[in-house]
């Protein structure tokens, strides 16, 4: 291969990287304001297939052709209301967060199989998100490609990073978030409404759930499939752990699963051997999963900024 | 409003506060009974009881946490409800909990921003030039931008204090402020708290040691059992007259302790090392030696490898040089069970830790040790009536209330749960006796008790090594002292020639000879 088509290879591979980061970043970003909370929403995963569902059913002219615009904001209002069931059964009922997210990804993994299927009869297709070259940025070489030739969801997930890291730094919402799920009986005590607050951030981290699905068919893959997300939404809890719950670390986590879940394409692509035989394509996808597992063990100096009353339900005086 | 009326922060001054007739019941518990409390601008008073006399549940009522099923607050004059700790901070109650109420990952201003109910944009600036200006008035030392889970003990009870004046607190409550502080941190409180005093706030003292009311309080308000025992003003009362008024009977404040001739060495430490949680050096080589009949207190400021040093010999923890000797044999290759085995018991400090199952029942707590020995099983079944029996002897030898062996540990008080430990430990007739801060959060009846049981333990022969934050208590018990500070043994000096204040220099890393 000579030099000029291994760049392009490598641009567009790093192009590809970074649109499929961008259901991590959705998600993951979303579950940093839930879990800063003191709320661990392990239904990501049942609320990203909800949104992928709902959102390409409003789109494509194959269910309600609404649009894409109106696509993404059904996404997002699903995103939200499992949001509210999450912080209705773990803030107001007091009930094991990590059980109550098991049902909501079982609940959306069911429902958006069965609704595909009543409603759709299984296939829906859509004319997706398009890039969008941004004039003279998406001219610099080599940056041009990877960065400023993106559609506009991808743009709207790297915004988000430093937009959710501004709002929890320098924002009186951002400071209660962080205070009540460190330690909320102090937060009470100064007169912050942990009630209050704690629904706030897991409704927004369910927005982006269903955010971070509506993506998948509408920014990236044009099709809605059984299951898409494969895993993908409880990465996005494992990264919120990996990248300490901060927004950026949370970026790098993304970027780096994102190539992981790349890097099989890319072998076959280029056809790599190891030891002169092709690897199976199943070991190949095992590759960010056993990354997970890896990153998780040596992420455990993270468990510094961890919230501490994370998984604990609050009441006043206990 | 008259000049004279306001606090230096420019807060309101209420000049009476009144709890008149509060009676407040848990299910099974009347915690307070017809309580009248009152609180004056300019005074401190001290409430003092046992545990679970109901001090804290009056304050939470004052601060806001619970209502009263019964009675009134007024401040001055005026009734108020008040519904919960933001309302109790509006009206300029500030209560100053026994557990930190801080969030450790924020900074000391975020803290003290929480509360500020202004704009969407945080104005971190304001608050910390706010906060540095009570930081001077009051002579409270503090780094604005410091993050609290990087600060001490002392200082984050300075900033629990600073939090409470920055929103008016004119009516203060410190509930037993100084169960986490050294004795230099305490000088220093006391200190604000006559700055606070005089400055116009009313001041409510939470607390069980008697010197502390006899040092710092106007005025004392005793409780028991829910109840109001008195009132007085602090002048002439001595110290066992508020003892008999807070326990109900007299107690023993000084501990008769008989002369004995220590035996033979029975622990030894060489040249030991052991790191900390962090992987950085807790102890450096230190060498110490308890013989039979002997108590060695350990004197050390939390945080200087003392924890770790009890840990190390329990066998939590690995060593990384030297050696632990149990009647001349060596000891750090063994396991926990070995060591029990040959005789070494560990009362440790965290009772809720390391030292029970709260979920468990008495029983089932006693036992932890001992579910193995035939006595206490048939094959591979427990044996539910030798445990019965025998926990129902460990429950009347040690007075552990209630007298239910089916209790769950973590339904009882403080005192009670830390008998339970005891009782366990000293049941398997141990010859060595690591004891961590023994007394800890325990009140006066359980402090006697245990305290009289390790002298009795002296007497008969077992070598006792104490360590314990509370010098009086290291006076009052140990037959030699040793000083340890950052990791190394400072000194070891005799109970006879030992001065309470040169070792609390020493302690505190000062040098010089005791």
């Amino acid at each position: 291969m000579d030099e000029r088509t291994l760049l392009d290879v490598l641009v567009a591979a790093s192009a590809l990287t970074l649109a499929s980061a961008m259901p991590f970043l959705y998600s993951a970003l979303g579950e940093v304001f839930s879990q800063l909370s003191g709320v661990f929403n392990l239904g990501v995963e049942g609320i990203m297939l909800m949104g992928a569902f709902v959102s390409i059913y409003f789109a494509s002219d194959m269910g309600l052709d609404a649009g894409l615009l109106l696509g993404v904001l059904a996404g997002i209002v699903t995103g939200a209301l499992l949001g509210l069931v999450m912080a209705f059964v773990s803030v107001t009922m007091h009930a094991d967060q990590g059980i109550s997210g098991i049902g909501i990804t079982l609940l959306g993994r069911g429902l958006s199989t069965t609704l595909f299927i009543l409603l759709a009869d299984g296939v829906l297709l859509v004319e997706s998100f398009q890039p969008v070259r941004i004039p003279l940025l998406s001219d610099l070489p080599i940056l041009g490609d990877i960065l400023f030739n993106q559609n506009v969801m991808v743009y709207g997930a790297l915004l988000l990073v430093p937009l959710t890291a501004w709002l929890l730094r320098r924002t009186t919402w951002g400071l209660q978030i962080r205070a009540v799920g460190q330690n909320p009986a102090a937060a009470d005590a100064m007169g912050v409404n942990v009630v209050r607050v704690r629904y706030s951030a897991v409704i927004l981290g369910g927005a982006m759930a269903g955010l971070a699905g509506a993506s998948m068919p509408l920014a990236l893959t044009n099709v809605f499939q059984v299951n898409m997300t494969a895993g993908l939404g409880f990465i996005a809890v494992a990264m919120v752990y990996f990248g300490g719950w901060s927004p950026w670390r949370v970026m790098v986590g993304s970027l780096l699963f994102s190539a992981a879940y790349n890097l099989q394409i890319w072998v076959q692509v280029l056809d790599v051997k190891l030891f002169g035989e092709t690897i199976p394509v199943n070991v190949l996808l095992m590759i960010p999963y056993v990354l997970a597992i890896i990153v998780l063990v040596f992420a455990r100096d993270m468990q510094r900024f961890r919230p501490q009353a994370m998984n604990r339900p609050f009441r006043r005086g206990d | 409003m008259s000049a004279a009326n306001l606090l230096p922060s420019g807060h309101r001054r209420i000049e009476l506060t009144e709890m008149i007739a509060i009676t407040k019941r848990f299910p099974g518990v009347v915690a307070n009974d017809r309580v009248n409390f009152d609180v004056r601008a300019g005074e401190i008073h001290a409430l003092l009881g046992e545990n679970g006399a109901g001090k804290s549940t009056l304050m939470h009522q004052l601060g806001g946490l619970y209502l009263p099923d019964e009675g009134e607050i007024r401040l001055d004059g005026q009734q108020v409800d008040i519904r919960s700790p933001s309302e109790a901070l509006r009206l300029g109650i500030g209560m100053i909990h026994q557990h930190f109420m801080l969030v450790p990952t924020l900074s000391v201003t975020e803290n003290i921003a929480l509360s500020r109910q202004g704009g969407p944009l945080l104005d971190l600036n304001s608050v910390r030039d706010e906060l540095m200006a009570v930081s001077e008035t009051y002579n409270l030392e503090i780094n604005p931008d410091g993050y609290v889970w990087q600060m001490s003990l002392g200082e984050m009870k300075r900033l629990e204090i600073i939090k409470a004046l920055f929103h008016g607190g004119s009516i203060i409550i410190l509930d037993e402020p100084t169960a986490v502080l050294t004795p230099r941190e305490v000088e220093d409180l006391f200190q604000t708290l006559a700055l606070m005093r005089s400055r116009g706030h009313s001041l409510i003292f939470i607390t069980h040691k008697l010197n502390e009311v006899q040092i710092i309080s106007d005025h004392i308000t005793v409780m028991r059992d829910g109840r109001l025992i008195d009132t007085l003003t602090n002048d002439d009362i001595d110290q066992s007259t508020l003892a008999h008024m807070m326990v109900g009977r007299e107690l023993r404040l000084n501990l008769e302790k008989t002369a004995l001739d220590a035996g033979d060495e029975k622990l030894r430490v060489r040249n030991l090392s052991v790191q900390n949680d962090y992987d950085l050096p807790a102890l450096r080589g230190i060498n110490l030696s308890v013989r039979a009949g002997e108590i060695l207190g350990i004197a050390a400021v939390s945080g200087n490898g003392q924890n770790e040093l009890a840990e190390c010999i329990a066998g939590l923890r690995p060593a990384t040089g030297g050696e632990v000797y149990l009647n001349g044999e060596s000891i750090l290759d063994k396991s926990i069970g070995d060591r029990l085995q040959a005789g070494l018991s560990y009362i440790p400090e965290e009772r809720t830790v390391h030292g029970t199952i709260g979920t468990f029942t008495v029983a089932e707590n006693v036992i932890l040790q001992k579910h193995g020995s035939r006595r206490y099983r048939s094959g591979p079944f427990m044996n539910f009536g030798a445990i019965g029996e025998f926990t129902e002897d460990l429950i009347s030898w040690f007075n552990i209330l209630p007298r239910r062996k089916e209790a769950l540990v973590k339904n009882l008080s403080g005192g009670n749960a830390q008998r339970v430990m005891v009782a366990r430990e000293l049941s398997h007739e141990p010859e060595a006796m690591v004891v961590e801060r023994p007394t800890h959060g325990v009140d006066v009846g359980a402090t006697e008790f245990i305290r009289e049981l390790m002298l009795q333990k002296r007497e008969d022969g077992v070598a006792i090594l104490l360590i314990s934050e509370d010098l009086d208590e290291i006076m009052a018990l140990a037959d030699r002292i040793a000083v340890i500070y950052e990791g190394s043994v400072v000194d070891v000096v005799d109970r006879k020639d030992a001065i309470a204040d040169k070792l609390g220099l020493l302690m505190a890393g000062g040098v010089g000879q005791v």
